[in-house]
């Protein structure tokens, strides 16, 4: 703990000594940063969204007018057991009628068209598995052919559109964590790559009265994790001004949960961590390369 | 304590172009000796290849039981505490204190104890007569000072060894002969002594023996007085 302590003051007093450095390399680090949030909270929202269309996701299938209701039930029977259906429920044609005369606002419409024309049909919810597309055209098809079963509906359109979508925001997420991650490594690279330089005398000094590897590494990795840290923090903290800025112009707009922001520091954390100790590496090493000139 | 065997060590591709060239000499223990030579004839390198800051080209350089030849990269920075160094321009940390600064040296070998640090430093900044400015920074004090504060840096590990490159090339006579006291005290205290410096009448004040070096090469060998008597 003590020895944490130690190099944690230590990592602080250079980025204290080199402030200016130190200040920019923040403030980069908390701009790159900040459009990788832009992007995880769009992300975020659009995915907020379609878990919502998600659930309105089914198959209606419509039986053939004057199917038997023991080939109703048989058909029922049947469906159960698919395994990528999660749940279905039947609604009667008398219930149909009723729903329609209620968004309608109408009464008595099977009087007034001399006979109720809707069919039954049962409103089927597959498992998530099976939520896709293409799954939703093969239960479809596989329905179609039952006895009795005249139409399956489930808005094929707007599922393969809602899973493009999908796909193009997880995979800009990839993108843009990536871009962003190398962001961080080259404003680590730089800031510590500058700190390294101005203790350069310092540390081949450190060398030579025995330092260890790890202790010279030690100082400059926990600048490298406080400038990660401060960078991070400094960007949720732009979003959250923007987001209650903008919460006016787009009233459903969510923010990120905390779990998602936990593991957004713990990333740059993660990356940060990787990047410092590879440029300190590299910085040390050249330091021990060029070691001793010729001397007297 | 410090053995060279035939010892070559070149910085450049040339061939023959030898900073030491075929160094064979033994320092034992006790022993208080001045490396002599111009400016180029190879005394810093021979401190160098002590600390293995610098390997031999060929041959090879034993110290305190290490040996070039097989000594593992962890084992370096043993090495290395076993030998205190001196360096010509002091070399102290400009942000820390001089107590900060000597303290260093204890904290990087893992020891964070503060009173255990307090009187460990305290004791090595006595030694050297400077316990009273141990709060003040490198730039506060006078050249002398500063060397005293290097001294004291060497000495926290109480390393049996001690190595010095042109300690008073920075320093006046006065300030460079109360330096040179120090490490003779040193020396009859049982440390190992070894200075690099082109000043040979300190070399004749001080030493027990003188190697002097041109080219490279030991081209005399001065056993000046037994070594472990009072000198000065």
């Amino acid at each position: 703990m003590n020895a944490l302590r130690f190099f944690l003051e230590e990592g602080w007093a250079s980025l204290r000594r080199n402030a200016a450095a130190s200040v920019a390399a923040a403030t980069a680090l908390s701009a790159v940063l900040f459009v990788l949030l832009l992007f995880l909270l769009l992300s975020h929202n659009v995915l907020v969204l379609a878990s919502r269309l998600e659930e309105r996701k089914g198959l209606s299938v419509f039986l053939a007018p004057g199917v038997a209701p023991e080939r109703v039930a048989e058909i029922e029977h049947q469906f159960r057991r698919f395994p990528e259906i999660e749940s279905l429920r039947l609604i009667g044609k008398d219930e149909a009628l009723r729903d329609v005369e209620a968004d309608l606002n109408a009464e008595k419409l099977d009087e007034m068209l001399g006979g109720n024309p809707l069919p039954d049909a049962f409103l089927i919810r597959p498992i998530p598995e099976a939520m896709d597309a293409a799954s939703l055209e093969r239960l479809a098809r596989e329905i179609e052919a039952y006895e009795g079963v005249e139409d399956v509906l489930y808005g094929e359109r707007w599922v393969a559109a809602l899973d493009r979508g999908l796909l193009v925001v997880r995979r800009g997420n990839l993108v843009v964590g990536l871009l962003a991650g190398l962001g961080i490594v080259l404003v680590l690279a730089n800031t510590l790559r500058l700190l390294v330089l101005m203790r350069d005398d310092q540390l081949s000094v450190m060398q030579v009265i025995g330092a260890t590897g790890a202790f010279l590494r030690a100082p400059f990795l926990a600048a490298g994790l406080i400038l990660c840290l401060a960078g991070g923090l400094l960007s949720q903290l732009l979003l959250y001004a923007g987001f209650l800025a903008s919460r006016g112009l787009m009233p459903g707009l969510r923010f990120l949960p905390v779990d998602w922001l936990l593991v957004f520091q713990g990333g740059v954390l993660a990356v940060g961590f990787v990047g410092s100790i590879s440029t300190v590496e590299i910085s040390l090493r050249r330091i021990e390369r060029r070691g001793g000139g010729v001397g007297g | 304590m410090i053995r060279f065997e035939d010892v070559y060590k070149t910085y450049s591709s040339f061939k023959d172009d030898w900073a030491v060239a075929g160094l064979t000499l033994a320092i034992e223990p006790g022993e208080m000796v001045f490396l002599l030579g111009a400016s180029g004839a190879g005394k810093t390198t021979v401190l160098k290849m002590v600390t293995l800051e610098e390997r031999p080209s060929r041959g090879r350089v034993l110290v305190a039981g290490y040996d070039s030849d097989t000594i593992g990269r962890r084992e370096i920075p043993q090495l290395r505490r076993r030998c205190g160094v001196v360096f010509q321009d002091f070399r102290l940390m400009r942000d820390k204190t001089i107590f900060e600064n000597v303290a260093y040296c204890l904290r990087m070998t893992g020891v964070l104890d503060r009173t255990l640090i307090t009187r460990a430093v305290s004791r090595v900044l006595h030694r050297v007569g400077l316990y009273g400015k141990r709060d003040r920074f490198p730039r506060e004090l006078s050249g002398g000072e500063q060397q005293r504060a290097a001294i004291s840096r060497a000495l926290i590990h109480q390393p049996p060894i001690l190595l010095a490159d042109e300690p008073t090339g920075n320093l006046d006579a006065v300030t460079g002969k109360e330096i040179l006291d120090i490490l003779a005290q040193l020396h009859v205290s049982g440390t190992t002594i070894v200075i690099a410096t082109h000043d040979e009448n300190l070399a004749q004040r001080y030493a027990t023996r003188t190697l002097t070096l041109q080219e490279g090469r030991i081209v005399e060998d001065m056993f000046l007085r037994p070594h472990g008597t009072e000198i000065y």
